[in-house]
């Protein structure tokens, strides 16, 4: 060690090798690699791992016990003929479809109209963006209350004279679906508006200077100049919105619990009562798969159209 | 409305908590002084033996802050206890008792209620074999099914609640009926009410877990009571759902209730809370609920507690065959306990007579040991008639094979409540549930 040390501090100048800097550059293109570690460990304990293990109790029997069986596609062959499964894959789909179409219309209506240079522009934003401050458990408790029998909703219909249109809306089957969906979209339409503002505000005002001069029509120039140029938001717009609502839970959860009957169960919800109120892990674990597998496939498909439309500014 | 929303809230927070405890059940009243200077068992005799750390895991700590105190100070044990509403401790137990991180005593559904209930840990091996403990010979024989396999006792009942009627007293006085006693008397009450335009039954159908109360308290009469073998012959393939005359008078009876218009209008579209909250400001008279949330109902009524009335729900004209169910709550030992006699300790020391009682009358329950001393209040005063004479049954979907036939009674019950469905069509879906529990 001394002779080590000795040599270490030799005040003679020593040549440098000739692959010394070719190291020292390639350690130091490591070091921040090195520094990921700690987060990259943490991501592959905490998401990496449980999804993969997730992945493959899909193909087990366990039931939350010490065995955990493989049984091949038995749970994926029991799903598809598992009746209460398609019924809820139907309503999942209905809402993510319904969800999708409305949320991003009703955002980009919200957002055109307050991008405009009315005067309580800043405070409507505040107003329609915060629903989504909200936890999803208190806005279903709060809609529940609303949509009650003689409740505000029933009430305020009759105060507008419209007692005829009064209904049961949660406890009739028919309605129940489009009540809770309504009820998302008022949660979360402020943010489909906020990304339609945040495009809108990217687009230069001269290319709608350009297209009066040539005599376009409001509706010309929306068609032909903002539309196309809010391609990129349209594609994050609907695909937060399609990811979100086919897992929707929380709301269903807490305003029907999937009732009346089986009329708004998901797939989230059927999952969840599989794993955690039958104890079936395995089979809840083949529902979550398959969801993640709709979801993949959906959005993929989705972006691949919207993005088609994308214009940069 | 501010107001109304935010008793619904309130009420919502409560409505949680009562289904939290209808799951299973949790506990009680600090006999302090008098429980320590009352306790001479084996905790103390142990005492010098004991020492170390308690892993305790329950729903709530409002019941065991009576004991630990003076436990530890007598014993020399630490508990550590851990408390979270019994839905997510029923999941987060069941994953510790996988990775053997379970607490060495836990809190506990009946039967097999849930994946972490009594009797599907016992089957694993899960828990500790407690027949031999000093107090299993007071656990009530109604228990037996909930907590017994090949007749070896798993569990300690730390109290029980029972599904009565609730009712408004100031309305059943301005309205002039006492508390009927038989089905027809129960009728006439009900006509009664609705004649005095009141809404004689609230029933919040919209959360579907309400479905289950009044089926299961006229099912402890029709079924348990007259047909008392019929859980040994479904267990045993002899009879169904579909073939009990029994389970058919219950939902004929439950559905014939709301069509002849004595229950809230449209009931699958009022959620539970509001429903209470209707027997609270005397819109409604009665509501058919389990015990443990009749704190609730008490707050919504102006004159609290001395407002509230209760009885049991009569199925026949009989008054004497009337049963009603009363099932209770648990704590267990972790067969892998680190500290099994601190564990086995503890539940001797609050098997105790006054503390059992001091724990049910804590959470607003009834004790469920049979030395228990009776607590004198009036909810008590209607259940212990029925306890001395032997006539409760444990909730119905705790003694199901699993939560698939209480998911088919709620959701093929509000089918039928709507319409879509008739009786035989959930009679039948009950038995497909079953026999899907059974494979």
């Amino acid at each position: 060690m001394s002779i080590a040390l000795a040599e270490r501090g030799s005040a003679i100048p020593q040549a440098p090798s000739p692959a010394a800097p070719g190291r020292r550059r390639r350690g130091a293109r490591l070091v921040p690699q090195w520094f990921l570690l700690p987060a990259l460990a943490l991501y592959a304990i905490v998401v990496l791992y449980p999804s993969v293990a997730g992945g493959w109790y899909a193909f087990t029997d366990w039931k939350g016990g010490a065995e955990a069986n493989w049984i091949g596609l038995d749970n994926f062959r029991e799903l598809m003929a598992d009746q209460a499964a398609v019924a809820s894959l139907r309503n999942t789909l209905t809402i993510a479809v319904t969800l999708t179409v409305a949320q991003s219309g009703l955002g980009l209506l919200l957002a055109l109209a307050l991008n405009s240079a009315i005067r309580a522009r800043n405070l409507l934003r505040t107003l329609f963006f915060a629903p989504m401050m909200m936890p999803p458990v208190i806005v279903g408790l709060l809609w529940q209350y609303i949509y009650t029998p003689d409740g505000p909703l029933d009430t305020a219909m009759g105060a507008l004279g419209m007692d005829g249109l009064i209904q049961s809306w949660l406890g009739n089957s028919q309605l129940a679906l489009w009540a809770i969906i309504a009820s998302v979209i008022w949660h979360h339409v402020g943010m489909s508006m906020v990304i339609f503002l945040a495009g809108l505000q990217g687009i230069p005002d001269e290319l709608y200077e350009s297209a009066a001069l040539d005599g376009a029509s409001t509706l010309q120039r929306f068609w032909f100049v903002t539309r196309p140029l809010l391609g990129q938001a349209t594609t994050i717009a609907t695909a937060l919105t399609m990811t979100s609502s086919l897992k929707l839970f929380d709301q269903v959860f807490v305003m029907t619990g999937g009732g009346p009957g089986v009329s708004t169960q998901t797939l989230s919800l059927i999952m969840y009562r599989e794993a955690f109120v039958y104890g079936e892990y395995g089979y809840g674990s083949a529902i979550a798969l398959v969801l993640t597998m709709i979801v993949a496939f959906i959005v993929f498909l989705q972006m691949s159209v919207t993005r088609r439309g994308e214009t940069e500014a | 409305m501010r107001a109304s929303l935010r008793r619904h809230m309130a009420a919502t927070a409560g409505g949680i908590m009562a289904l939290s405890l209808f799951a299973s059940c949790s506990p009680a009243e600090t006999p302090s002084g008098g429980a320590a200077a009352g306790s001479s068992g084996s905790a103390s005799a142990t005492a010098e033996e004991l020492g170390g750390t308690l892993a305790l895991a329950t729903t709530s700590d409002i019941g065991p802050k009576l004991f630990i105190e003076d436990f530890q100070e007598e014993t020399g044990v630490t508990v550590n206890g851990t408390y979270a509403e019994a839905g997510a401790l029923g999941e987060q137990l069941r994953i510790q008792i996988t990775s053997g991180t379970a607490p060495d005593l836990f809190r506990s559904a009946p039967g097999y209620a849930a994946p972490s209930s009594v009797l599907n840990l016992a089957e694993e091996g899960a828990l500790m074999d407690l027949s031999d403990q000093p107090w299993a010979a007071n656990v009530p024989e109604s228990f037996s099914r909930l907590q017994q396999l090949d007749g070896k006792t798993y569990a300690f009942p730390t109290y029980g609640q029972a599904i009565l009627a609730f009712y408004n007293k100031a309305v059943f006085e301005e309205v002039g009926v006492e508390p009927p006693t038989t089905w027809s008397e129960f009728i006439d009450v009900l006509d009664q009410l609705k004649a005095a335009g009141k809404v004689p039954l609230a029933l919040g159908l919209a959360d579907n877990y309400v479905i289950q109360f009044l089926p299961y308290a006229l099912s402890a009469t029709l079924v348990n009571g007259l047909e008392p073998d019929f859980y040994d012959q479904l267990e045993a393939g002899e009879t169904s759902f579909a073939e009990s005359a029994g389970w058919r008078a219950t939902f004929e009876q439950f559905l014939g209730l709301i069509e002849d218009g004595y229950t809230t209008p449209s009931p699958l579209g009022m959620p539970g809370d509001p429903a209470m909250q209707s027997v609270g400001n005397g819109e409604a008279a009665i509501v058919v609920m389990p015990s443990a949330a009749s704190p609730v109902l008490a707050g919504f009524m102006e004159g609290g507690a001395d407002q509230m009335g209760s009885f049991a729900i009569p199925a026949t004209d009989s008054a004497d065959e009337t049963h009603i169910p009363f099932t209770p709550d648990f704590l267990v030992v972790n067969a892998k306990a680190e500290n099994p006699d601190a564990a086995l300790a503890f539940l001797e020391y609050i098997s105790e007579p006054e503390r059992t009682a001091a724990w049910a009358a804590e959470v607003g329950a009834i004790p469920a040991l049979t030395n228990a001393e009776p607590l004198d209040n009036p909810l008590n005063q209607t259940v212990q008639p029925f306890l001395d004479e032997g006539r409760t049954t444990p909730f119905a979907n705790h003694v199901w094979p699993g939560g698939q036939v209480a998911t088919a009674l709620m959701e093929v019950g509000q089918q039928a409540v709507e319409g879509s469905k008739t009786v035989d069509d959930l009679l039948q879906a009950l038995d497909a549930a079953y026999q899907e529990s059974m494979s």
